[in-house]
This record gives C-alpha cells, sequence and structure tokens, in this order.
C-alpha cells in the first residue's frame, strides 16, 4: 500500500514536534501501525479509504499520540508539586496584592489624580500585578516540576506535623498575632498617613490630609488608645481564654478609638476642606459634610469596627463557658 | 457528563483497568521471547481475551525497549518493513520475577477466597 495524502499528512504532523533525531524511527514505526490496522480493516470488509479514515480517528490528535509515545509528563505541575504551588499562590494573593493596592492608591493620591481615575488605574494594575504574579509562580514550577521529575521539593518528616493544640488556644493565638498586626498597622498609619497624604501649595506651605486643630489632639489620642488596646491584647493573650471581663473591657479601647474618629468624621472636623479642593474631591463635600450620607456611614462603619472586636470577644467568651468535648 | 459522580460500570471499568495494568507487559514479556511485532502482538492477545487498546500497546513496547527489557530489530524481508521485538535477558528476568508473582498473588487470592461463602465471624467483631 502506498501511503495516500490523509496518512501523509498525519505522519507529517506528528513529526512536527520530534527532535530531528527520533524522526526517522518513529516515522517507519507509524507507517507500519497505520499501514497494518488498514490492511485489518479492509480484510474485514471496509472500503479502502474508509479503513484508512476510521485508523486515523483511532489513533487521534497527532500531538497527543506523540505524547503517549514520550515519557514527559502530561501536565504542568504534578501532584508533588501541586500543593506548595497552591499554598504560595494563595499566600501571594493575600499580601503582595493587597500591598501593592494599598500602596498604589497612596502613590495616585500623592499625585493628585482624580477619584475615578484612581480607582480605574489600581483595577487594572492589580489585574495586571496579579496576571504576571500567577504565570511566573506557575512557570517555575512547571520548570521545577520537569526538572524534579516527581521528587518532592522538601522532605516531608512527621517532626513537621503541627503540634496538638487546645482549639480554643490555637484560635487565641491567631487573634493575638492578627491583633498585633493590626495595632502596628494602626500605629504606622496614624503616624505615616498624614505625613504621605499631604502636599505643598504654591507658597510652600503644607496642606495636610486632616483638619489640623483636630488632629493635634487626636493623633495623641489615637496612638495612647492603641499602647492601652496593645496591654489589653497581652493581658488577654496570657490568660489564654476569652471571659465576659475581657469581653466587656475589650469595648473600652475599641469605643475610644472608634468614637473621637466617627465623631469627627460626622461632623466634617476631621478631613481639611483645602486638601478636598487641592485633589478634586470637592464633589465629596457635600456628602461628607454633617449629615451627609458618607458622614454618616463612615461613622456608623467606624462604630461597628469598633464593636466588632467585642462582640466576637463575648461570642468566645461564652463558648469557653461550655466544656471541651 | 458528570465527572465528580461516575456510575457503577464507570467504577468497575476503572477498577478492572488498574487490575490489568501490569499484566499487559507480562504477557509481552512471555510472548516476545518468539520475535513478533506490534500488530501479530495486539491479536494474539486479543485472541486470548487480553484485548489491549493499541494506544496502549505501541507506546509500551516502545517504553519497554528503551528500558532495555525488549531488543528491537527491522525486518525488511517482506514488501512492508517491521518492527520486531524479542525479550532481552534483563526482559526474561523480568517476567521470571512478575510470573513468581503472579501466581503468589494467585494463591493468595485463592486462599482469602477459598470456602469463603459470605463474611465470617472475625469480621463482624
Amino acid at each position: 500500500m502506498t501511503a495516500s495524502t490523509l496518512t501523509k499528512r498525519y505522519i507529517a504532523a506528528a513529526m512536527r514536534d520530534l527532535p530531528g533525531d527520533q524522526r526517522e524511527e518513529f516515522r517507519r514505526e507509524l507507517i507500519e501501525r497505520i499501514a497494518d490496522d488498514v490492511d485489518a480493516r479492509i480484510e474485514a470488509g471496509t472500503s479502502s479509504s474508509d479503513a484508512e479514515y476510521q485508523t486515523l480517528v483511532e489513533l487521534g490528535d497527532p500531538d497527543l499520540l506523540v505524547a503517549s509515545y514520550s515519557d514527559h509528563p502530561q501536565f504542568l505541575i504534578g501532584p508533588s508539586l501541586f500543593p506548595l504551588w497552591k499554598r504560595l499562590l494563595r499566600i501571594i494573593a493575600l499580601t503582595v496584592i493587597p500591598t501593592v493596592g494599598v500602596a498604589f492608591v497612596f502613590a495616585e493620591l500623592l499625585a493628585h489624580k482624580s477619584l475615578g481615575e484612581i480607582a480605574g488605574s489600581t483595577f487594572i494594575t492589580l489585574i495586571t500585578l496579579g496576571v504576571h504574579l500567577g504565570f511566573w509562580t506557575t512557570l517555575v514550577f512547571a520548570v521545577l516540576q520537569r526538572n524534579l521529575r516527581g521528587t518532592p521539593l522538601m522532605q516531608w518528616k512527621p517532626e513537621s506535623l503541627p503540634e496538638l493544640m487546645d482549639p480554643r488556644r490555637h484560635e487565641m493565638r491567631t487573634d493575638f498575632i492578627a491583633h498585633l498586626v493590626l495595632i502596628a498597622l494602626l500605629v504606622v498609619a496614624v503616624i505615616v498617613l498624614p505625613l504621605l497624604l499631604s502636599f505643598r501649595d504654591a507658597d510652600g506651605v503644607s496642606v495636610p490630609l486632616f483638619n489640623s486643630s483636630t488632629w493635634v489632639w487626636l493623633q495623641w489620642w489615637l496612638l495612647g488608645v492603641l499602647a492601652v488596646d496593645l496591654v489589653f491584647w497581652i493581658l488577654l493573650a496570657r490568660s489564654g481564654r476569652w471571659s465576659f471581663g475581657f469581653a466587656a473591657a475589650s469595648i473600652v479601647p475599641n469605643l475610644a478609638f472608634g468614637l473621637p474618629l466617627a465623631w469627627a468624621f460626622a461632623s466634617d472636623q476631621l478631613l481639611n476642606h483645602a486638601f478636598l479642593e487641592r485633589t478634586g474631591w470637592t464633589d465629596w463635600a457635600g456628602l461628607i459634610a454633617p449629615g451627609g450620607v458618607l458622614a454618616v456611614l463612615g461613622a456608623f462603619v467606624t462604630i461597628g469596627i469598633a464593636v466588632a472586636t467585642p462582640i466576637d470577644g463575648f461570642v468566645k467568651g461564652r463558648r469557653t463557658q461550655r466544656p471541651l468535648k | 457528563m458528570d465527572m465528580s459522580n461516575p456510575s457503577a460500570e464507570e467504577i468497575t471499568a476503572g477498577h478492572l483497568a488498574e487490575l490489568r495494568r501490569g499484566t499487559v507487559v507480562l504477557a509481552c514479556l512471555v510472548h516476545l521471547r518468539q520475535p513478533g511485532y506490534g500488530y501479530a502482538l495486539l491479536e494474539t492477545l486479543r485472541d486470548r481475551g487480553m484485548t489491549v487498546d493499541a494506544n496502549t500497546l505501541y507506546p509500551l513496547l516502545r517504553r519497554l525497549a528503551k528500558q532495555g527489557l525488549l531488543a528491537s530489530k527491522w525486518n525488511t524481508d517482506e514488501a512492508r518493513p517491521r518492527k520486531f521485538y524479542t525479550t532481552s535477558a534483563a526482559g526474561e528476568e523480568l517476567a521470571r520475577t512478575l510470573t513468581g508473582d503472579w501466581i503468589r498473588l494467585d494463591g493468595a487470592v485463592r486462599d482469602l477466597t477459598a470456602g469463603d461463602d459470605g463474611p465470617r465471624k472475625g469480621d463482624l467483631l
């Protein structure tokens, strides 16, 4: 049988991506395989053109056929690397993207862009960043997969199992660390935010974001409250569990932080009007004026955040009243 | 088709395929003590009730040759050149090991099922 056009096309397509030294051998094997199969079908009573067509259909996509002959894995990231890849991507998504997002918004605010522009460019930047992070991380793992050939990157040992811990203690530790980070972030925010978010007007006078006459006392008040909050959390972590006493006590620093902020915001004494005018946020002036939609909303959000921790504390405190199963 | 919820037939087919996977290697090594080529081997196995997919057998022959378990040689005596495979010394050794294990497993399964009409007393405890 002389190979027909269809068979020739199939063989050419299959050999396209093969290294030169393997081509001739594979071509001969494939010709043998196709011819034997076609002959068997003709012998069984199929017409020769149908037989060829059916044979090629059974062989399937030439790229897949070549892959089934080769030893290369047909997946990007195999089971040995998949968990690490997934964990790393999640960590990156939860840390890098928000951090860059916040930093980017700050930078754009400093450049005095309008809010619409900032929202648009932040969205595009974060999407681009996410695609890049996902792509490059995956590429590194795909290269590792091909070179490690299924050997795990890190040797797992029984010692690496997490310690058994009272779930409440574990929860407390997570809460404690989260609040330490939160307190640190708030301290940085109180100190750095007004410095970052200010600009010099034509006369070289600094125009801060916050209303100076309010901020001059409010910043010291907030820092003081954060210090009290820090002491509270250290005491709580040492005790190891929430109680009604702790939950009740936690109301104090939280309200002390939230209430003045909410009050200053709602009564339009927090933000500096000169700053708002300069940044083109003047449309917002009405909304954040006393009784304005944003002012009320902002006040509610601030108070909501302030009462979240005490409520959480009461819930967890109630749970500790019940014995562990 | 819902991939996450295979039917009973699909589950059975999957387990059968898994059970048979290694036996194709053993059948190839044993049968190719006499030189043979791909399609003839496919038919021989099919005639004996060991139906193997061509897309499984041809790549398998290639892999076994690469591992040195089969020796291969082109036969150009006939009009159509064919690649003939023969079990090598290493392949013969593996065939003996696999056959031994096959017999041992067969005995073990027989022991487990012999006189076994339903759950035994020990299983209920």
